[in-house]
């Protein structure tokens, strides 16, 4: 025998109650369908029945077995593993991108261009070195040169100062991640300490955070019995079952070349004492581009300004200015990095000062000496009694007279008044007879002299102006320069843009990848309208069909009644 | 791939699809708008490596240009100087040989002796030729004339008969300071108040020296009051070495030397010409004879120099060819690293252009449906 048509209408309301709660999930789902991290929810109901011993099982209407959640774990790990590649090549990417823009080449604006002129200015002035106007157009260029220098280097270190405003900004996320994940951790653990508890929608949130977090770091997540979570980073603990281990950061000052110092900050699990260094992910990206692509950047750039005033200055040293002053630095040369270089003060401020001749052996007249024949055997030496200047005199232009009336003027040569040790500047008298010792006499003659050679000498500009093709920079392990300056500016430019090619080739990778993973996710989880919809309709009419149950019932109940 | 789609995929996809579509949609139209192929170092890294080492050498080889035009400009100056020097010297040669014929008297040679002297003047300008402000025969002392024909010097020289004395030009500094020595004195122009040359004294012009004679006139430790006009040459060392460089490791010295030009101090132009004047001075046909020799050697020196100055021009000449068409070759090139290709540009931008309104097409008509429509 049957159960009794009581029991039916139980079966028909139970209908009716599992139909609304299918509609209320699906509900859930349709207004979820946009919600970051939501995953779609399912009512899991089962047919419930009893045992009837007349005719076997006796179905007894329909159970709510559970909602459940669609998700695909192990898809969850490798979507948090990929986030970290992503992370970090944006990070990169954006970094050589900031710096690319920084140089503007190939621009006319660009440092290689100001270079170019400024070489050329040296050729200029060796082509009119009496010319001010091109001694101007000099000091000019190599102003423009280096304010660019300037430019560039604090270009640089303002992009490292953004990377550690961005470290903060970025910790400061993990930390709120953190939080987050271990206040998830704790609601899951108690909503399914409840038999049957499922805390489908804290689950979907620790997800979410996870998978953000894994975009920031490198992580590695493990759960445990409880459905809590573990969140390790390089060896590291970040989050314990109980609570976060936030990160700290710790300021370091750092001097700089131009004298100011910058605060660069190192990282710390709170409760540990060791350095923490991410190895993938945002944070990771952000200390390549600060402590290596910049810093890379910035060494490269010094080292040319230094290569730059280093041999110009040695050049500089060697020549002769308008005034005919020698031994003067062009570039200040205890100021040769990139943020300092600068010019000499004086070379700033008078563009005579610039040392545009090589100079060089010259001969010169002497002023005519005026003294007395010394005694026999003792020699006159000009070059220390009266000038040391006076050396290496010019064959046959010495000539001596006596102071008259009458002035006789002395035979130079052996067997004669006088020989000339024209090296050393030294005279013998041999004709002590003719004219003894203490004898009145003029001597005149021309010497060697090094040094300036006029205001035409533009040999030491056009020197200057081959050091264009001369290798000066990037030193071997020997210390032999190895490239010109423009090769090593083009090697540096073009290694810049070469990198950050690499850096967006495998951006693209990693987010294509990304995007592969998240669209198979989605695929599990993510809420499709039209099924929804169609699960509407399908428990909507599921709904009206225990209602119409119920009320055939009831009639026959009635039916009953009225027997 | 996957077997479920849901309207989030559609989306997502639609988006990533249309942003990475206008992106390039935006690049190509950044370079033709700039006409720039290159539009950061990311586009092209060794593109990039190859403009900036081609910059460099285009800067270089516009300098050479310049280098080549200005010392052509010099070469020019320099060529037609010494031309000039050619024909004042074949004219004072001319009148040399006149003034050698024993059939001339001595006011002819005066008459002769007055063109030749006008002519030395015109020798002296030549000699001081100038380029862009620059001496081209000073060397390296560019702003200091070689030669200066220096007017109405005057010099104190103690009277002893007998004794031969040099000329100390007391009007006139050299660049220590000190008055210097008087050599090539013009014939004519020397005079002695009180006395008369040729009875009381003689010179000679070219060493710039005066002997007297044993006269009444002559008083021993007199003072005489010498007046004269001479030639003087710069004593600073003029033989430095004017360069451009012409090409890379290519330095060129372009300008010729005095001594090169004119003759060593003593034997050089000047005194070949004073020789000529003192013998039409003193009237001595033999001697005017005897110094034709001497302009026709600085007549080949005139003539060597030119030749340098001409080889050195062919140089030059033959650098700016060179140079001309390697600017040409490196712009060349500089455009096809540098520029975008227009045409291939163009129908770029018009393909990106249909694959991007289609895409648009396509998503309007993917995300307007849902099964809720049909309800």
């Amino acid at each position: 025998m049957s159960g009794g048509l009581f029991e039916s209408l139980s079966v028909g309301s139970r209908g009716l109650s599992a139909s609304q709660t299918a509609l209320s999930v699906t509900g859930q789902n349709i207004t979820n369908a946009n919600t970051e991290g939501y995953s779609r929810k399912r009512l899991e109901q089962s047919a419930d029945w009893k045992r009837d011993g007349q005719f076997g099982q006796m179905g007894f209407g329909v159970e709510v077995d559970q909602i459940s959640r669609v998700r695909d774990q192990l898809l969850d790990h490798t979507i948090v593993a990929n986030q970290g590649d992503v992370g970090m090549h944006t990070q990169v990417d954006d970094a050589m991108g900031r710096m690319e823009a920084l140089f503007t080449e190939p621009t006319e604006q660009g440092l290689g261009e100001c270079l170019t002129s400024f070489w050329n200015a040296w050729q200029d002035l060796a082509n009119h070195p009496g010319d001010v106007a091109a001694r101007q157009s000099v000091v000019d260029k190599a102003q423009t040169a280096i304010s660019r220098f300037h430019q560039l280097a604090d270009g640089l270190q303002g992009l490292r100062g953004d990377e550690e405003v961005q470290l903060a900004a970025k910790v400061k996320d993990v930390n709120d991640l953190l939080s987050r994940i271990s206040d998830d951790n704790q609601a899951v653990a108690a909503a399914e300490s409840q038999p049957s508890g499922k805390a489908n929608d804290s689950r979907d949130d620790r997800q979410l955070a996870l998978s953000k977090l894994g975009k920031l770091l490198d992580i590695d997540y493990v759960e445990d019995a409880q459905g809590r979570v573990t969140v390790t980073s390089s060896g590291q603990m970040l989050v314990a079952p109980s609570k976060p281990l936030p990160l700290l950061m710790e300021h370091h000052s750092v001097a700089l070349a131009d004298g100011t110092s910058f605060t660069l900050s190192s990282l710390r699990v709170s409760g540990t004492n060791c350095a923490f260094v991410p190895k993938n992910g945002e944070l990771a990206g952000i200390l390549e581009a600060r402590d290596r692509i910049i810093p890379g950047a910035q060494g490269k750039l010094d080292s040319l300004a230094s290569s730059l005033v280093t041999s110009l200055n040695q050049l500089h040293r060697s020549g002769y200015d308008a005034q005919g002053t020698t031994g003067t630095n062009f570039f200040d040369a205890t100021k040769t990095s990139a943020a300092t270089i600068a010019l000499l003060s004086e070379i700033a401020k008078n563009p005579l000062a610039v040392a545009a001749g090589s100079g060089g052996t010259s001969l010169s007249p002497s002023s005519p000496v005026s003294t007395a024949i010394p005694a026999t055997g003792a020699a006159l030496d000009l070059a220390q009694t009266v000038d040391p200047a006076y050396r290496d005199l010019l064959d046959g232009s010495v000539k001596i007279k006596t102071v008259g009336p009458p002035s006789v003027e002395l035979t130079e040569g052996p067997g004669k008044d006088f020989v000339v040790d024209k090296a050393n500047g030294r005279i013998s008298f041999t004709n002590y007879i003719a004219f003894p010792a203490g004898t009145a006499v003029t001597v005149d003659f021309r010497y060697s002299a090094t040094g300036f050679k006029g205001a035409g000498d533009g040999n030491n500009a056009l020197a200057i102006a081959q050091l264009k093709d001369s290798l000066l920079a990037n030193p071997d392990q020997h210390g032999t320069p190895t490239a010109t300056i423009v090769n090593a500016y083009a090697d540096m430019v073009g290694s810049i843009g070469a990198n950050h090619s690499t850096a967006r080739s495998k951006l693209g990778t990693s987010k294509s990848l990304s995007d592969f993973y998240g669209r198979q996710a989605q695929s599990v989880a993510g809420v499709n309208i039209d099924e929804e919809v169609t699960d509407l309709v399908k428990y909507q009419h599921s709904y009206q069909a225990s209602a119409k149950y119920i009320s055939t019932v009831s009639q026959m109940l009635e039916s009953l009644m009225n027997l | 791939m996957a077997t479920r789609i849901t309207y989030g995929m559609t989306n997502d996809g639609i988006q990533s699809g249309l942003s990475g579509n206008f992106q390039k949609l935006d690049h190509i139209m950044n370079q033709v708008s700039s006409q720039k192929r290159i539009l950061a170092p990311v586009d092209d890294s060794v593109g990039t490596w190859e403009s900036l080492r081609l910059r460099s050498d285009i800067g270089s080889n516009q300098q050479y240009q310049r280098n080549v035009s200005d010392a052509d400009g010099w070469l020019s100056v320099s060529d037609s100087a010494l031309n000039s020097g050619n024909s004042l010297l074949l004219r004072i040669r001319d009148l040399a040989l006149q003034a050698a014929s024993d059939t001339y008297g001595p006011k002819e040679r005066d008459a002769n002796l007055l063109e030749v002297r006008q002519q030395l003047e015109q020798v002296v300008s030549m000699a001081n030729a100038n380029f862009n402000g620059s001496y081209i025969f000073s060397g390296t002392q560019t702003q200091i004339p070689p030669f200066t024909l220096q007017k109405n010097a005057t010099a104190s020289v103690a009277m002893a008969a007998g004794t031969t004395v040099p000329l100390i030009d007391q009007t006139c500094q050299d660049s220590k300071g000190n008055h210097p020595t008087a050599v090539d004195l013009l014939p004519g122009s020397l005079s002695i108040t009180g006395l008369t040359e040729g009875k009381d004294y003689d010179v000679d012009y070219v060493a710039g020296t005066l002997t007297f004679r044993s006269t009444p006139a002559v008083t021993a430790a007199g003072t005489a009051s010498v007046n004269f006009d001479w030639v003087r040459r710069t004593d600073l060392d003029i033989s430095g070495d004017i360069n451009r460089q012409v090409q890379t490791g290519q330095v060129l010295p372009i300008n010729v030397k005095a001594d090169q030009a004119f003759g060593k101090a003593g034997e050089d132009v000047f005194s070949a010409i004073i020789a000529t004047m003192q013998g039409m001075h003193l009237d001595d046909s033999g001697m005017v004879r005897n110094s034709v020799d001497g302009l026709d050697r600085s007549r080949d020196t005139f003539v060597h120099a030119q030749t340098v100055v001409g080889s050195i021009q062919n140089r030059t000449e033959a650098t700016g060819d060179g140079l001309a068409s390697t600017g040409l070759e490196l712009t060349k090139r500089q455009s096809t690293v540098e520029d975008v290709d227009l045409a291939q540009a163009a129908s770029e931008l018009s393909q990106r252009q249909q694959v991007y309104q289609a895409s648009l097409q396509v998503a309007a008509k993917i995300i307007q449906p849902s099964l809720l429509q049909f309800l």
